[in-house]
């Protein structure tokens, strides 16, 4: 089948919830993933009538401030309000949910523009196929991070999503992907633009996106008109069904909430925050490489987790930059991927790094000595030093010990021996393998190879 | 008739009312308060009050209307 090619526009509408103890409008908790349903809840955050919310968690207000701000925006220099944007569904008592206008906007990150930032209250959770409603999470603050449309392909806006989720993490006042919800927007060539709801995660994004795409180009071909409408993404089959036609701005009846004060963010407030603030990954990235003189593919894994680059900083006060990117990428997230862990939760330190690093560099371990101590170091008080001595890693093979290792590989290998002079390149890996093993992993690698090399040449 | 001509009347006066009334700036708030905010305290809540009306299952969620989409 010939293949057209249709243009892709791709917006994303991201909300996730900030870090907090309190709910936005009044002090129910937000740790609504460990408590009974319908627990965390009262007549404010269930609006009842008669309720008013309390005044805005200052806590909440100064976090998404700051997520706006490592997100490059401007901040508002006007006065900024709670609006009630009105919709009936079975997660929201009052029928309005309170937004507020732009707090942040004309941000960028990895060259998708983001058109604004703003606070609003996260709705109850919603089970459409059992229709039962905990409102446990009615209230959560939530930050929402919209985009222009700058997105051309699903895997465009995969990295866009994962990016961004690095930039809450470092935050430290968003909660991560797990409490991610985005919209989509979507529009091909020709085409009218659809919303797709109810997307959870940034593989979920991924595969509504590519979905969608293909349902509409089919629909294209076809000379079906796209109508312009709201979709639900069904994460258990992959697929996206209709769920109403798109509202437009009119339809949910804004109005500035007469309850609520209205906010000014103060230069000395904006001030302290950026002064406090991590620096955002991709601004570290790009400094690791400049004052490190590290790849970018190692830069990107080093800043991947806050606690991982500072480390990383730490640890190159001490050792080689580009020895220490090595390892660290290599190894240590080998291992922390493999304990499904992060740097943060393995307790390692800096100071453990730079000592099997050490170990290395003062010929005390050998490397394939060292990544086997790096395996123990996750959640264990035992220095690398330590942990090298209860496994007799410690000391590396004298050239005596080697060779005679070698020789005793060779003898013990013949058909190795032969596949290597057939030229099977394979061969040498297993005989190095061997005189490893015959030297429990003393002998350095580059010497036994060179050793092997002049035995097998006589 | 009647009623047409009292509803001029009070449109007349209320006319004139407003003439007297200086012009402000507009404003959606009734209180001249901004950027009061609150600290971050959770607290825990007893909810027997508000839930006493409520219909909720035995895991304590409240019963409401399946969406519509969920078997098309």
């Amino acid at each position: 089948m010939g293949g057209i090619f249709i243009k892709m526009k791709c917006g994303l509408e991201i909300h996730v919830q900030l870090e907090t103890d309190s709910k936005l409008f009044c002090d129910c908790r937000t740790n609504y993933q460990d408590a009974p349903a319908n627990s965390n809840i009262c007549f404010v955050c269930l609006n009842q009538p008669g309720a008013k919310p309390y005044p805005p968690n200052e806590h909440a207000m100064n976090g998404a401030i700051k997520i706006a701000l490592m997100l490059g925006c401007k901040i508002a220099e006007d006065e900024t309000y709670f609006l009630r944007k009105h919709y009936d569904y079975p997660d929201l008592p009052s029928g309005y949910q309170r937004t507020s206008i732009p707090i942040g906007y004309e941000g960028n990150l990895n060259d998708v523009s983001i058109r604004e930032v703003h606070i609003e209250e996260d709705p109850g959770q919603y089970k459409p196929d059992l229709g039962v409603v905990d409102f446990n999470r009615s209230g959560i603050p939530l930050i929402e991070i919209v985009t222009e449309p700058d997105m051309r392909s699903p895997e465009e806006a995969r990295n866009f999503l994962r990016e961004l989720i690095r930039v809450l993490e470092y935050s430290g006042s968003a909660r991560g992907e797990g409490t991610m919800r985005a919209d989509v927007n979507i529009s091909l060539e020709g085409g009218k633009r659809a919303e797709i709801k109810n997307i959870n995660s940034i593989k979920g994004a991924y595969k509504a996106l590519k979905y969608e795409m293909v349902r509409q180009k089919n629909l294209i071909r076809r000379g079906v008109e796209i109508k312009q409408e709201t979709r639900a993404f069904l994460e258990s089959q992959m697929i996206t069904v209709p769920m109403r036609l798109k509202e437009e701005a009119d339809d949910y009846r804004y109005i500035p909430d007469p309850d609520l004060p209205p906010m000014l963010a103060e230069y000395e407030q904006i001030e302290v925050i950026r002064e406090k603030m991590p620096e955002p990954p991709h601004i570290k990235t790009e400094r690791f490489i400049q004052e490190y003189g590290i790849q970018k593919e190692y830069a990107k894994v080093m800043t991947s987790e806050l606690a991982l680059a500072d480390a990383f900083e730490e640890i190159v006060k001490h050792v080689e930059p580009s020895f220490a990117a090595i390892w660290m990428r290599d190894e240590l997230k080998r291992v922390l991927n493999y304990n499904k862990m992060s740097f943060d939760e393995s307790g390692i330190k800096p100071a453990d790094i730079v000592e099997l690093l050490d170990l290395i560099n003062d010929k005390k371990v050998t490397p394939k000595a060292a990544k086997k101590i790096i395996e123990k170091m996750p959640k264990n008080d035992a220095s690398p030093l330590k942990i090298a001595e209860d496994m007799g890693l410690i000391g590396v093979s004298d050239e005596e010990s080697v060779l005679k290792a070698v020789n005793q590989a060779i003898d013990e290998n013949p058909q190795a021996v032969s596949d290597y002079h057939e030229g099977k390149k394979g061969a040498m890996n297993f005989l190095i393998g061997q005189v490893m093993r015959l030297t429990r992993g003393k002998a350095d690698p580059g010497e036994t190879s060179r050793f092997l090399k002049e035995a097998l040449a006589k | 008739m009647k009623i047409e001509k009292e509803a001029e009347k009070i449109l007349e006066k209320f006319s004139k009312a407003l003439e007297d009334i200086p012009e402000f700036e507009e404003t959606h708030y009734i209180v001249d308060n901004i950027n009061l905010t609150r600290p971050d305290h959770g607290k825990d809540k007893d909810t027997q009050k508000i839930l006493r009306n409520a219909e909720v299952d035995k895991e304590g969620n409240v019963i409401a209307e399946k969406g519509k989409w969920v078997n098309k």
